[in-house]
């Protein structure tokens, strides 16, 4: 009935950004760590296009890198532009997650 | 300076995809024929597609392939992707489309003198020849990018859907010219001069495209660096 992937949608691209900020990273680690949070339907297919725009918006940058595993990986980094992002999307989701608590707790 | 980024990075993927799985090229071949230059230019598509191959080399490591990472929209990841990402570049689509025209007089003006006229140059036709043959050039061009990618995705019938189209077209274009030509307004015209300027016009028209492709390079990550 509700619509989840509606309601990640920009929830997502700040969790993202929040990840690669704690340590430069790979896309399928990054997806690990969303499941480890509990976004476990999560998938390349969700996060390849947001990396996709983060990188247009220049909030996050790559480079490909050695990988013990074998091919060469690309690894994102947070840029300066994407630390004002996080610093933002901080306030903004503290805003919404306090006028949420307050309708959905009637007060 | 023949050898621009995206050729090194279309080269760097070629070898690369041939590592690959079959299902997974299958997969990304059907994502990648959505992306024409009217829609993502074509250095971005190009690195589009090696973070595809990356993602199905990646993939392979943990025994899965790329549907069960995207899911069974595989159209609506593209369509996700060409959202997201740089856009188009009109400059490119411009000099595309007269890439395609000049190297299309060129060819057809060649395979008719040496075809038809036996190595003769010097013909005598209705100037609409030139009419026919611009329409054709450019409707192939918008056919490869612009109604192909729209049907690449879909399956059964609806995927021929755009050849079809192209091929009604074709005929309608044929019969219109057929209707119109009259061999009282034939003139007399030099094939070899339409070649020589045609030809002239595609390798200065290369040059102005090899010259934006680094323009788009420049302007993002060298991965090319990073992949040497």
């Amino acid at each position: 009935m509700v619509d989840r992937s509606q309601l990640l949608r920009g929830t997502l691209e700040g969790c993202i950004v929040k990840i690669i900020s704690n340590e430069d990273t790979y896309g399928y680690e990054i997806i690990s760590r969303l499941q480890d949070y509990g976004f476990s339907d999560v998938r390349e297919g969700t996060t390849y296009p947001i990396l996709v725009r983060l990188e247009r918006k220049k909030i996050i940058t790559s480079e490909y890198k050695e990988s013990p595993l074998g091919p060469k990986r690309k690894y994102y980094f947070l840029t300066e532009l994407g630390e004002e992002f996080l610093n933002e999307f901080q306030i903004v989701w503290d805003n919404v997650k306090k006028s949420v608590d307050m309708v959905m707790k009637g007060e | 300076m023949l050898m621009n980024e995206m050729l090194i990075l279309k080269r760097e993927n070629e070898e690369q995809i041939t590592a690959l799985r079959y299902d997974d090229v299958q997969t990304i071949k059907d994502i990648m024929k959505g992306m024409s230059i009217f829609k993502v230019n074509s250095y971005d598509a190009q690195v589009i597609k090696r973070d595809l191959i990356g993602m199905a080399q990646e993939l392979e490591l943990r025994s899965k392939n790329l549907h069960d990472a995207i899911g069974s929209d595989v159209k609506g990841f593209a369509n996700d992707i060409i959202e997201n990402s740089g856009g188009p570049c009109i400059y490119e689509i411009l000099l595309g489309s007269l890439l395609y025209l000049t190297r299309s007089f060129f060819i057809w003006f060649l395979v008719i003198s040496v075809g038809a006229y036996g190595g003769k140059v010097v013909w005598r036709v209705d100037p609409i020849i030139f009419f026919f043959f611009f329409s054709f050039a450019i409707l192939g061009f918008i056919s490869d990018g612009l109604i192909t990618p729209i049907f690449s995705m879909e399956k059964g019938f609806k995927k021929i859907c755009g050849s079809i189209i192209f091929i009604t077209l074709i005929l309608v274009i044929t019969i219109v010219y057929f209707y119109l030509y009259d061999i009282q307004n034939a003139r007399e015209f030099n094939a070899a001069h339409i070649m020589l300027i045609s030809g002239a016009a595609y390798l200065v028209i290369k040059y102005l495209n090899i010259k934006n492709i680094h323009k788009l390079a420049s302007n993002k990550k060298n991965f090319i660096q990073d992949l040497s």
